[in-house]
């Protein structure tokens, strides 16, 4: 089996980074003045324009095939069914989860995993019904782009995939990778895991139809959203939602705003507000 | 008195020792923060929940809350990263009342649409910075069993008058999420800010005339 990984695997990396090589041809031109060109280097997406291309190409995807099919999934099942096939796809996907707890050396997390399962596949019909979950031991996910980032490789740069959408290096990796940690690959045949996969995106898609509905509609740049929105979620689920895990949470300052009112009258240092930049309570917009 | 302070401590103690972290003592310190977010948040979700109203009163609600619990022109120049400090005064003041009705137009829409009855409770607080705080809650719908939604408010309180600077759901703050938008389209535009405020202007027109 060991060999058959390694087989399978090394042709299909070359691949994605052939690709990534190739991709890498057509990238944006950096800005030159040091400030914006900080901005660029935290926007992490020199492949801007074709990952935006790709992105474009995502979206017929999507409102060709995906999301009609999200729609009429959710049309034709009544929400219990639905979330029972939710419930099902999170137990088939136990063993994944389990191997990257381990890998992460989360221990705890991964006596969960096992417990989930079991308590789940035995009294909840074969994982239909999340018990576990009802006893208050809740349902967490992983992946080996996860256990990469715990393991202290970086992100890389951001990378629209076609079909799975927004990515990067290392995630990309992961999802290669954990296709093969998968036992149900070895099990069954082809036609069986894809159409789990299929079903695996529509019944994520149905969980989204109006969250992303309502994002896109009140986007000025849907495409520096979802980006945002991604690499923000992904560092997030890294940190299993802790706040000071393997990477430190998303802090911002407004020290300068501080600072501004401490001393306004010392406005070379950093940002400051200007007075009649801030509406007054009557002021402006509260008509 | 005894009895309401034993109450307080146990409330502040028990989702510490949950949860593994902080201290008690830094804790404490945070109760108006906690008390704040609590009362702002039951507040906020009764304005959603009510169906009566049209869009322009829902938006003139949202609009009243916004300023009541937001530090609207420090998120507003946040949002702006070093384009902020590049802007003349008159480019300032445009942008802050279009990011403010750009705030109502897309959150109150977005909050109605997946509202359901939620509840919101506080499970902890913890430093953030100076005369800061992040205040962590949990809003849970009524049915949902097992699983709420974690939201995270970060607060700050210059003379104890706290205003809210961030909010976190599920760890994806909405100010960096905002920020990266802005300055992507500025960038688009090569750096011009009236260009993106000419953009961000359209929106908030189409947004206004929209039914959501």
């Amino acid at each position: 089996m060991r060999s058959r990984i390694l087989f399978n695997l090394t042709p299909r990396l070359a691949g994605i980074f052939a690709a990534a090589a190739l991709l890498a041809a057509c990238t944006a031109t950096p800005p030159t003045d040091p400030e914006s060109l900080a901005a660029y280097e935290e926007a992490n997406d020199p492949l801007g324009p074709t990952n935006r291309a790709m992105f474009d190409f995502n979206q017929g995807v999507d409102r060709a095939l995906l999301k009609p099919a999200a729609e009429g999934y959710r049309e034709i099942f009544p929400d219990s069914v639905r979330s029972s096939i939710n419930n099902l796809l999170h137990n088939i996907r136990s063993p994944v989860i389990l191997a990257n707890d381990i890998l992460q050396g989360e221990s705890v997390r991964a006596i969960e995993t096992i417990t989930r399962f079991a308590v789940n596949t035995v009294l909840g019909m074969g994982g239909l019904f999340d018990v576990a979950g009802q006893y208050g031991m809740e349902r967490h996910t992983e992946d080996f782009g996860q256990t990469l980032a715990v393991w202290g490789f970086g992100e890389g740069f951001y990378l629209m995939l076609p079909v799975f959408g927004p990515s990067n290096p290392r995630d990309t990796v992961g999802l290669v990778v954990d296709s093969f940690i998968d036992p149900l690959g070895y099990f069954v045949s082809f036609p069986v895991t894809f159409s789990r996969s299929a079903v695996e995106g529509i019944n994520k898609r149905s969980r989204a139809l109006e969250p992303l509905d309502e994002i896109e509609r009140t986007s000025v740049d849907f495409y520096a959203t979802i980006r945002s929105l991604y690499r923000q979620r992904r560092e997030d689920e890294i940190r299993n939602g802790e706040p000071g895990g393997n990477v430190p949470a998303p802090s911002i300052s407004f020290e300068f705003l501080e600072d501004e009112d401490t001393v306004p009258a010392q406005p070379a240092a950093g940002v400051t507000i200007d007075e009649n930049a801030r509406p007054k309570s009557d002021d402006v917009s509260e008509n | 008195m005894q009895i309401r302070k034993l109450l307080i401590a146990a409330l502040v103690v028990a989702p510490l020792t949950a949860f593994g972290f902080g201290s008690v003592q830094a804790e404490t310190t945070h109760d108006g923060a906690s008390k704040f977010i609590q009362g702002f948040g039951d507040r906020a979700l009764e304005a959603i929940a009510n169906d009566n109203v049209t869009k322009e009163q829902r938006d003139q609600h949202f609009r009243s809350i916004l300023t009541e619990g937001f530090d609207v022109p420090a998120i507003a120049a946040f949002c702006l990263k070093h384009y902020w400090r590049k802007a003349t005064p008159e480019q300032r003041k445009r942008y802050v009342a279009l990011f403010r009705d750009f705030i109502v137009q897309t959150y109150s829409a977005r909050l109605k649409s997946i509202y359901n009855g939620e509840t919101l409770s506080v499970r902890q607080v913890v430093s953030d910075g100076k005369n800061g705080a992040m205040v962590q809650t949990e809003i849970r719908a009524p049915d949902s069993g097992n699983s709420g939604v974690r939201v995270d408010w970060r607060v700050r309180s210059p003379n104890d008058n706290y205003k809210i600077v961030d909010v976190l759901v599920e760890g994806i703050s909405m100010a960096i999420t905002q920020r990266d938008e802005f300055i992507a389209v500025i960038q688009s535009k090569n750096g011009d800010i009236d260009a993106f405020l000419d953009t961000l202007q359209k929106k908030v027109t189409q947004l206004e005339g929209s039914d959501a």
